[in-house]
């Protein structure tokens, strides 16, 4: 079995190498390709079991969208022919038919119709409790951009809480065949078993176990407990960079409180 | 920028507020500078500064930096004005200014040091022109807050003045690049023996060229991306080192520093190599700045590092030591594994670096978690690992995938149930590993700890 990861150099970042680390403790003897910039990526000349890619930073996502411009065609044809993708966060993006930013339009490779729209001032935290194939996926988002566009005949998994694509639509992502491109970051195959149990048999590891089950089980029952606490806040305050203060009467009077209870 | 009727207007209402705050106990290190630009939006840029305002930045370090300068100056008899124990955000940055003026906004000091988060530099630096921006490292932190480097980098780039003077951690090649242009003084430590030990870590932020994506080559790599490089393909690099820590004796526990004015020998204030950087930092800056050799040497001698930070207590035959691992910082939690394994010993380790805010009122995102070196924790000398909080379990499987034997790594939601599953016959010491706001359990797992250690020793 083959994995081929492109661009680890750049595409890196929010912890969702630990994919990558879950994948190796579960599939053992698989090979691991590691593609960088400045390489021709190996699915172009062999067959690769699951191409990963996952979220950089924005000067470095435009570089990548530069590098894979040139094969757009081969990897129209691998998404149709059923091969297996994972691509997270703003990996996903680069597929997409542009990105906009601030009036500047970068042109993605266009094999979605979906298009990103960046806004530095608002960073958006939340996390994610949906649906795909009868299983409960969870996950985290932290992102720049929100996507619009009509993914209701491809979408990946669907919002019970949380957004979508953006806070308008519940539907989240992109399943087209085995292609699966989400914005839930961080390490989603070792927050996920029931998902990357499905994975693993989707790209025929019927027969690998999952690496740590039993731990692995226990702290996705207690995440799942949490994200189905109405009390827990899905969405985090993002960072706005607008002043937060508390005016009201009520705060001085709980620092008079806290003053009095002091003695 | 004049000052306008609404100007005055704020800084009275702020100076009120400060006032208020203080009858009634309150350190106020941030509301008064908070109502101060609510009222008037751009008081940072119509407030009259001090003749010499220094920035301290960087995204570990800067706060420890920030102070041993400050206690190094104080130590010489300069006056300044600073941030310390206050926020350094914009409001507080406002909150300083107000309480360092007279009633009418005049300062009251000629020099400001202030520590200065980078997020928040399109809220400052468009007001507060420093005359020298010093920072200590760029590395990734805080995800869901400063995104990536490149983020932080952009919002320095786009807001710094040309006219600032920068010194710069000349190791890290981030940091040592920003605002190309401007003038810059760098400090570093050269490939010392210990490096020989360095471990390579999960993460570097900057592994290719910026110019041409060629990869780069390390002359060294010290920990993550910090070291000296070059690119083969096009010469960018590391810039040259003014200020060149090239020996350091851990025995004496202290250091040599190459400087424009001839070698040098400080005294180290702590043993790990954050230290070493944050006391080369401290004293390439002062250095620069005009202090003698003497002056700076003399003060560093009676230094020491925040107890907040770093704290060893002896109880019975155990060391119970409470140490800061910043929750959300690879970077920082990483260096803390490094340290730990380096002193060798029988260690248990309570982990409790989660994100107090989101515990009680959201699910942390523990993405992060694979951004630090659990595989450090594989050392002989670490006998357990206790992690603790809602996520306890998700730190359980980020270190059993790191490879350390499920023997030992035990998970556990509560301090006090912590403090229980240390195996006193079987270890030496205990660090307790707490994030900015963990304090309070951390200190819950400590008594815990110490009750059993007394009882025991009592038995």
């Amino acid at each position: 079995m083959k994995i081929e990861i492109l661009y680890p150099e750049y595409a890196n970042l929010f912890g969702d190498m630990g994919n990558i680390l879950y994948l190796k403790a579960c599939l053992p003897q698989a090979e691991f390709i590691e593609t960088p910039m400045n390489s021709a990526p190996r699915f172009l000349t062999e067959p690769i079991d699951l191409i990963y890619m996952g979220p950089m930073s924005e000067p470095a996502q435009e570089k990548a969208i530069q590098r894979l411009m040139p094969y757009k065609e081969q990897l129209a044809g691998l998404i149709a022919g059923g091969a297996h993708f994972l691509f997270t966060g703003n990996a996903v993006e680069t597929l997409f038919q542009e990105i906009e930013d601030n009036g500047r339009k970068i042109p993605g490779l266009g094999l979605f119709s979906l298009t990103a729209k960046r806004n530095y001032l608002h960073r958006h935290n939340s996390n994610f409790l949906g649906g795909f194939q009868g299983m409960e996926v969870l996950g985290c988002k932290s992102q720049f951009t929100m996507a619009y566009g009509d993914n209701s005949q491809n979408y990946f998994a669907k919002a019970q809480r949380g957004i979508g694509l953006n806070r308008d639509t519940p539907l989240e992502g992109i399943r087209q065949n085995n292609f699966i491109g989400t914005y839930l970051i961080g390490p989603l195959l070792v927050m996920n078993p029931p998902f990357t149990r499905w994975l693993l048999d989707s790209m025929g590891a019927k027969d690998a176990p999952l690496a740590y089950e039993d731990a692995v089980k226990r702290a996705y029952a207690q995440r799942l407990k949490e994200f189905k606490d109405p009390a827990v806040r899905m969405e985090k305050e993002g960072d706005t960079n607008q002043l937060k203060i508390d005016f009201s009467p009520k705060s001085w009077y709980n620092i008079l409180k806290s003053k009095l209870r002091r003695g | 920028m004049k000052r306008n009727f609404r100007f005055y207007f704020a800084l009275f209402f702020a100076k009120c507020t400060a006032l208020v705050l203080k009858l009634i106990g309150r350190k106020g290190t941030s509301m008064p500078g908070s109502w101060a630009i609510i009222l008037c939006p751009d008081f940072l840029g119509r407030m009259p500064l001090p003749k010499e305002v220094v920035l301290v930045a960087g995204t570990n370090g800067k706060t420890t930096v920030a102070n041993l300068i400050e206690d190094i100056l104080t130590a010489n008899g300069v006056d300044y004005l600073c941030n310390r124990g206050g926020a350094n955000v914009n409001t507080g940055l406002a909150s300083t200014l107000i309480a360092g003026s007279t009633f009418f906004g005049r300062p009251k000091h000629d020099l400001a040091i202030f520590e200065f988060d980078e997020r928040s530099a399109p809220l400052i630096l468009p007001y507060i022109k420093p005359s020298t921006f010093l920072c200590t490292n760029l590395c990734r932190d805080a995800l869901d807050r400063n995104a990536n480097v490149d983020f932080i980098v952009k919002l320095i780039n786009e807001n710094l003045w040309q006219g600032a003077k920068l010194v710069v951690n000349g190791d890290d090649l981030i940091a040592s690049h920003l605002a190309p242009g401007s003038q810059r003084v760098c400090f570093g430590i050269s490939q010392l023996p210990r490096d020989s030990g360095s471990r390579p870590n999960l993460v570097r932020d900057i592994v290719c060229c910026p110019e041409c994506d060629t990869p780069l080559s390390y002359d060294f790599l010290r920990y993550n991306h910090i070291g000296r490089a070059h690119c083969p393909q096009c010469g960018w690099g590391t810039h040259p080192i003014a200020y060149d820590c090239t020996a350091v004796d851990m025995d004496a526990m202290e250091f040599t520093l190459r400087t424009p004015h001839g070698e040098e020998a400080y005294r180290l204030p702590g043993a790990n190599i954050t230290d070493l950087y944050n006391t080369v930092t401290a004293v390439a800056f002062l250095r620069d700045r005009g202090l003698s050799y003497q002056q700076v040497a003399g003060a560093l001698q009676g230094a020491q590092l925040a107890r907040s930070r770093y704290d060893v207590e002896k109880v019975g035959d155990k060391e119970v030591i409470f140490c800061l691992a910043k929750g959300q910082s690879p970077i920082a939690s990483s260096r803390v594994f490094d340290f730990i394994t380096r002193q060798g010993g029988r260690a248990a380790i309570i982990l409790l670096n989660y994100d107090s805010h989101d515990q009680a009122h959201s699910s942390e995102n523990i993405g992060w978690l694979y951004e630090v070196d659990y595989e450090f924790l594989r050392n002989d000398c670490v006998k357990q690992l206790i992690p603790t909080g809602n996520r306890c379990y998700d730190y359980q499987v980020r270190a059993l995938l790191a490879g350390m034997e499920p023997s030992r790594v035990h998970a556990a939601p509560q301090p006090e149930e912590a403090a229980a599953l240390v195996d006193l016959d079987n270890v030496d010491k205990v660090y307790i590993l707490h994030a900015v706001f963990t304090v309070p359990d951390a200190r819950r797992a400590r008594d815990e700890l110490v009750k059993r250690i007394n009882g025991k020793e009592a038995c």
